[in-house]
């Protein structure tokens, strides 16, 4: 398995072998917090690791894949691969991306061949305008808006655009992150009109507000319905 | 308070008309607000949630295998392709390779099934507006294709059949001889379907440019699958994007530049046809071989293996109790279901159970389209726009 696992969002990657002696370093600290036997060694060269429901896995390059118990942790921390700047330079949406508007890039991300570019929060419009027009990208086809809540990590949720090119039969994901405290981002309807439904969507049952959203309204849920059910700190069966 | 419009300030006063939930005509629980001036629809606003029962939350609570029967019940019209997307997403999660096999019988079940849900939207969408009959013949073939569902899975409709890493079983000796059967009787069928219509003038009154968006609407509403070629885009994703070898079968896609009803009629009927082609390539080419991928700790070991290997009883045993560990990340898996693009977008946090599983419902994307097909027409003709982007309310609201 190769991957480069991070703990938290501390780290900035530099070369690879700093950034996975860091990484050792890291998990060390994680597990320790944990109260739990940690495992991280700095021969180690790749390491998955994910706790969820009292349990922590981490996996590493053969040998190295073990477990151990982590009984006061329930829910994720934010780990998760990163990628080495080498296997996305030829990415061509990303070199025009970054030509366009080099701050509007917060991070890049890979896996299954799929790619997941950070957008700051600012940008979003400006550079989904920028993949839609673009004669080379042509992303015209909002195919999907979701989120994902990361609680209890700060920043909390995640709005997760899918754009479809439909000329390139190229996909895209862009991410925007947004705090646990109002969370809210620019809404695409202006850019594209079908976000309107996704979006009212993700504020029904997220609670996300979607600024210049022409109808925010709940869609799937009553009217009067208290709580956003997808939230992680929403019980499944509910409140009773 | 449910949704309604608001009155627009300065102007005399409409007829604001609540079409369902309860219609025959809306295919399920959908509501539909119209303001009407005399028959003339001047703006509309659709209101769903009545059938929203929360899967997207219920599969983070359901280990991978257990969301399988989850997905059955989204789209009930076409159960088989929501199985196929969400056992391709966990599958591209996972990495692992599926034998030619499975994949085959998974491509040959798909197509039968891209052919029952059309026929149950052909016969609705008819009796809809006004030809009754069409429903009857529709709902008789249907039944055959359901018959042999049953055999291969043991159900009729929520069939739960495509597991991850493969098939749930081997499907029963003699079953191609009724695919066979029903592969040979249906074009004739379908022919007489087009007797009863295509050239109908009452049909032809009440689809012909009933409706209309041009390519670039439909791009910018979000309309998938046949909704979007029958705008004249030639989008599908089985040819752009292959998967379960789809690249390694011979098909055409047909589109229509109207993007009318009656254009979106016959690139559903054009569909069929190429559905079944599919269908006889898969049944004239199914390889021998194991059904399931050779993976011990994510497929469940066969019976005979479970009563006579310690190591397969212990897989076994951890599947069903525990379930299997992904590796952390994330992955977007779409598939051509009937209706359009179906995307399973899941997060793993690498424990047993989807962190995120989120369903992109080509309904509820095509939905959105409605009140710009119907606002400026007649009342009439919100029933058979409704008929045409053929939705399934299960799956708008999840």
């Amino acid at each position: 398995m190769e991957a480069v696992a991070r703990v938290g969002s501390a780290l900035p990657p530099r070369s690879r072998e700093s950034v996975i002696l860091s990484e050792a370093k890291n998990l060390h600290c994680f597990a320790s917090e944990l109260n739990c036997r940690s495992f991280a060694s700095r021969r180690m060269t790749a390491a998955i690791i994910s706790v969820s429901g009292g349990r922590a896995v981490a996996a590493g390059n053969g040998n190295l894949a073990r477990r151990f118990q982590a009984p006061h942790l329930d829910r994720l921390t934010t780990i998760q691969p990163l990628v080495m700047p080498s296997d996305l330079e030829s990415n061509l949406t990303l070199k025009k991306l970054r030509e366009f508007a080099p701050q509007a890039v917060d991070e890049v991300r890979e896996f299954r061949g799929e790619i997941t570019i950070y957008i700051r929060p600012e940008m979003l419009i400006r550079a989904c305008e920028f993949l839609r027009d673009e004669p080379g990208l042509s992303f015209r086809f909002l195919s999907d808006v979701t989120a994902v809540d990361l609680y209890p990590n700060e920043p909390r949720f995640e709005v997760v655009y899918h754009l479809l090119s439909l000329k390139n039969a190229e996909r895209l994901r862009l991410k925007v992150r947004t705090g646990g405290e109002n969370p809210g981002v620019d809404s695409l309807v202006p850019v594209y009109p079908c976000a309107n439904a996704f979006e009212r969507e993700v504020f029904d049952l997220f609670g996300i507000q979607f600024a210049g959203h022409p109808y925010l309204r709940r869609i799937l849920m009553p009217e009067d319905w208290e709580g956003y059910p997808l939230r992680k700190d929403y019980p499944t069966e509910g409140y009773r | 308070m449910p949704i309604t419009l608001e009155k627009i300030p300065g102007q005399e006063e409409r007829v604001i008309l609540s079409m369902g939930p309860q219609h025959p005509s809306t295919h399920g629980v959908l509501r539909v607000v119209l303001e009407l001036d005399g028959e003339t629809v001047v703006r509309a606003m659709y209101d769903i949630g009545y059938l929203h029962t929360g899967f997207e939350k219920s599969f983070e609570d359901k280990t991978y295998s257990q969301g399988i029967t989850l997905t059955d019940r989204m789209d009930y019209l076409s159960p088989l392709s929501n199985n196929l997307g969400f056992c391709l997403a966990v599958e591209k999660l996972l990495d692992i390779e599926i034998p030619p096999r499975a994949q085959w019988i998974r491509v040959l079940l798909t197509e039968l099934t891209r052919i029952q849900s059309h026929l149950v939207w052909l016969g609705t969408h008819a009796i809809d507006l006004g030809a009754m009959s069409v429903l009857l013949y529709c709902f008789r073939e249907r039944e055959t294709i359901l018959h042999i569902f049953e055999m291969v899975s043991g159900q009729r409709m929520m069939t739960s059949y495509f597991r991850i890493g493969g098939l749930a079983l081997e499907p029963p000796l003699g079953w191609l001889k009724y695919v066979e059967k029903f592969v040979k009787a249906f074009p004739a069928r379908l022919e007489e379907y087009e007797d009863l219509l295509t050239k109908n003038p009452i049909w032809l009154k009440r689809t012909v440019g009933i409706g209309a968006l041009t390519a670039d609407e439909a791009i910018a509403w979000g309309l998938s699958g046949p909704s979007l070629r029958g705008s004249g885009v030639d989008y599908d994703i089985r040819k752009k994007e292959p998967y379960s070898s789809y690249e390694k079968f011979d098909f055409k896609v047909p589109t229509r530049p109207e993007g009318d009803v009656y254009a979106r009629y016959l690139v559903r009927l054009e569909e069929m046809r190429q559905s079944l082609r599919i269908v006889q390539q898969a049944m004239d080419g199914i390889p021998e071989g194991p059904i399931k991928a050779n993976a011990p700790h994510i497929v469940l070991p066969d019976r005979e293996s479970m009563k006579t290997s310690i190591e397969a009883l212990i897989y076994h045993f951890k599947i069903v109790t525990e379930g299997f560990h992904p590796p952390v990340g994330e992955v977007y898996q779409a598939v051509e279901a009937p209706r359009g693009e179906l995307g399973f977008y899941m997060v793993s946090d690498g424990s047993p159970k989807p962190f995120r599983c989120h369903v992109r419902a080509p309904s509820f994307a095509n939905l959105q389209a409605l009140p710009k097909m119907i606002e400026g027409r007649l009342i009439a003709d919100v029933v058979a726009c409704i008929g045409t982007i053929d939705i399934v309310l299960g799956e708008v609201d999840r």
